[in-house]
C-alpha cells in the first residue's frame, strides 16, 4: 500500500500554484515588480508559523513520531 | 528445496523525473522548432516549476523527496527574480556603456542596458527645441551628465536602489522622483533602473 508523504505533496502543490501564477505573469495577465518581492520573506515566516502551529496542535497516534 | 525469489524491483523516481523532464523539454523544443508552438522564453521557468511541482505531487506517494523540494525552491526563486527583473525585455546586453549626446537626433537612440553601468553625457549637447531622453537599465547604474546652463525636467524611477538628482538623494524600494531643474526646461529625462542607481548631475 502506498502512503502519501504529505509535506512533499504540499510542496509540490505550492510549486504548481506559484508556477501557474508566474506563467500568468509571463502572459501579461498581471505584473510582478521586484519591489513586490519584499512580501516573500514575511509571507514565508507566516506560512512557517502556521505549519508549526498546526503540527503542534495535532495529536500523534500511537507509534507516530 | 530452496526457492529462488526474484529481488523486489525498486522504482527510481529520480530517473523517472529526469527522463520525463527530458521528454517534455525535447518535445516542446521540437514543436517550437517546427513552428507548431510559439513558446515565449519567459514562460519556460514557470513551466519548469509547474513540472517539478507536479512530479513532487505524484512521487509523494513513494515517500519523501527532499531533492525535488530543493530543486523546486531553486527554480521558484529563480523564476520569481526573472519575472520581476525582465532583463531580456530590457535588452542592451551586459557591460559598461558611454553615450555622448551632441545633437537632438542622438536623443532618439535606444538607451537600454540589461546589466551594467550606463553614462549619458549631455555636456556638449545642442538642444534648442523640446526633446525627451528615455533610458532604462535593468541592474546597475544610470548616470546622466547635463550642462550647467541646461534646464531639465526629470522623471526617475528605481524599484530597488537609489535616486540622486543633483545631490538630492533617496534610497529604498519603489522609488519615484520627478522635478524641474532650471527655468522652462526643454529637455525631459525619463530614467529608470529596476535595481540600482539613477543619478543626474551637472
Amino acid at each position: 500500500m502506498t502512503s502519501l508523504h504529505r509535506s512533499t505533496f504540499v510542496w509540490g502543490a505550492g510549486f504548481v500554484l506559484v508556477g501557474i501564477a508566474l506563467a500568468l505573469e509571463a502572459a501579461a495577465v498581471w505584473a510582478l515588480r521586484v519591489s513586490d518581492l519584499r512580501i516573500v520573506v514575511p509571507a514565508l515566516l507566516v506560512l512557517g508559523g502556521v505549519i508549526l502551529v498546526v503540527r503542534g496542535a495535532r495529536t500523534p497516534l500511537d507509534g507516530e513520531p | 528445496m530452496a526457492i529462488a525469489h526474484e529481488p523486489d524491483r525498486v522504482r527510481r523516481p529520480d530517473r523517472i523525473v529526469v527522463g520525463a523532464a527530458l521528454i517534455v523539454t525535447g518535445a516542446v523544443w521540437l514543436l517550437e522548432r517546427a513552428a507548431v508552438l510559439d513558446v515565449s522564453p519567459a514562460l519556460v521557468p514557470p513551466l519548469v516549476l509547474i513540472g517539478v511541482g507536479a512530479v513532487a505531487m505524484v512521487t509523494s506517494l513513494d515517500g519523501p523527496h527532499p531533492a525535488l523540494v530543493v530543486l523546486g525552491l531553486t527554480v521558484g526563486v529563480a523564476s520569481m527574480l526573472l519575472a520581476a527583473i525582465p532583463l531580456g525585455e530590457i535588452g542592451g546586453g551586459v557591460g559598461d556603456r558611454y553615450h555622448q549626446v551632441v545633437t537632438e537626433e542622438d536623443l532618439s537612440e535606444s538607451f537600454r542596458l540589461a546589466v551594467g553601468e550606463m553614462e549619458i553625457d549631455l555636456t556638449d549637447a545642442l538642444i534648442t527645441g523640446t526633446a525627451t531622453l528615455t533610458a532604462k537599465v535593468g541592474i546597475g547604474s544610470l548616470v546622466v551628465v547635463v550642462p550647467e546652463e541646461l534646464s531639465v525636467e526629470v522623471r526617475a524611477a528605481s524599484e530597488i536602489g537609489e535616486i540622486d538628482l543633483f545631490g538630492a538623494t533617496a534610497s529604498g524600494t519603489d522609488l519615484r522622483r520627478q522635478g524641474s531643474f532650471g527655468a522652462s526646461p526643454h529637455l525631459t529625462l525619463d530614467l529608470t533602473t529596476v535595481v540600482g542607481l539613477v543619478e543626474v548631475r551637472r
